[in-house]
């Protein structure tokens, strides 16, 4: 009798711990901010969490990207340039693997951003999208003013992005792929250069996606 | 006696060295080749493996297979098995300001710091893998090809 108790608590024990670890949130990254606001005479507190500034950018379509061509969308976003002959590659290998498996959900978007926008005009971007085969409403490939595409991968996604003479090809850039919700917060970040990191950034998607079924 | 054990030691250590010296698994070697000219084609197949992971792989992919059209195959690949000298011209100087079918790619870049040598063990051993039968492609061929590239 007591060997079943032991047994079914053991059994209890595991079981719970696979609840918690499905239902693990993802975290909300970047730095929170509190800011203190009059409202009636009273100063209060507030904290606000970090979110991806307002942007607009060009896409390979020619047609304008803002924050809200992404409204109600959750996107991984990445900064890479068309003649990198480095890690480029692998991570448009990579981003088109989520792209085919999302290929049919509505709520995910992908957004490129060039960080070369002198050489990856959009004719370069179009013609880049078509040789991938992909279709422009899924996957965005987005150019614009240098320095704001700079600004808004370093304060916003908290990427590296910028130009070296010594690094191959001309610029110096992370390989990453970020996470961003509905809110417009980063919720992970991933090597887009890893195949297992990749991996998770798709089961890290599919977790975001549930967390806003009702 | 001793020396003996020493004698065979020596003989294990050569025989284990030379078994270590193996052409990569997947690449073609010509059966009726001379021990002479079959040690220098290994040799340009191997190092030409080690040059193609480093300076090819990342588009072309480990295997030669390409990616989606942005970067083509490298398997029976007709630019390439038609005639070496574009090829070799193509790794030297890349694709910018080449004439070629529009948008048929992404331009190719330069790898201008590639010796002839390292060139004819590139072409050695993408000629030489994947089905590839291309046979040995030697310095002095490529050396002859790269004089009549158009663009540089």
């Amino acid at each position: 009798m007591k060997k079943y108790i032991t047994i079914g608590c053991l059994f209890l024990l595991i079981g719970a711990c696979q609840e918690t670890k499905s239902n693990f949130e993802l975290p909300i990254l970047g730095r929170t901010k509190i800011i203190s606001k009059e409202v009636n005479g009273i100063i209060t507190k507030d904290t606000i969490s970090h979110r991806i500034a307002d942007f607009s950018f060009v896409n390979q379509d020619s047609t304008t990207v803002t924050n809200s061509s992404f409204k109600d969308k959750i996107y991984v976003a990445d900064f890479f340039f068309i003649n990198c002959p480095s890690i480029c590659p692998e991570m448009s290998k990579q981003m088109y693997r989520i792209y085919e498996k999302f290929l049919e959900n509505d709520h995910v978007r992908l957004l490129s951003h060039t960080i070369d926008p002198e050489y990856d005009t959009v004719a370069a971007l179009a013609n880049y999208a078509r040789l991938l085969g992909v279709n422009s409403e899924k996957w965005q490939f987005v150019t614009g003013d240098k320095q704001q595409i700079y600004d808004i991968g370093e304060t916003s996604y908290m990427v590296v992005a910028n130009e070296d003479d010594k690094a191959p090809g001309g610029f110096i850039h992370s390989g990453a792929f970020l996470l961003i919700d509905k809110e417009r917060q980063v919720r992970g970040v991933y090597d887009g250069t890893v195949t297992s990191q990749v991996d998770l950034l798709m089961r890290d998607i599919n977790k975001l996606l549930t967390s806003y079924e009702p | 006696m001793n020396h003996n054990y020493l004698f065979f030691f020596f003989l294990y250590f050569l025989i284990v060295s030379c078994n270590s010296y193996q052409k990569p698994a997947e690449s073609y070697l010509p059966e009726n080749l001379y021990e002479v000219s079959q040690t220098k084609f290994i040799q340009y197949l191997i190092q030409g493996k080690i040059l193609y992971i480093s300076k090819c792989s990342h588009c072309h992919q480990h295997s030669g297979e390409g990616f989606r059209k942005l970067y083509p195959g490298l398997i029976k690949s007709t630019t390439l098995m038609n005639d070496i000298g574009p090829a070799a011209c193509i790794i030297k100087y890349g694709t910018k300001g080449m004439e070629r079918v529009p948008n048929l790619s992404i331009s190719m870049p330069a790898q201008a710091e590639l010796s002839n040598l390292e060139i004819a063990e590139i072409l050695t051993y993408i000629g030489n893998s994947w089905g590839n039968q291309m046979g040995f492609i030697s310095v002095n061929n490529v050396e002859k090809n790269l004089v009549n590239c158009t663009s540089h």
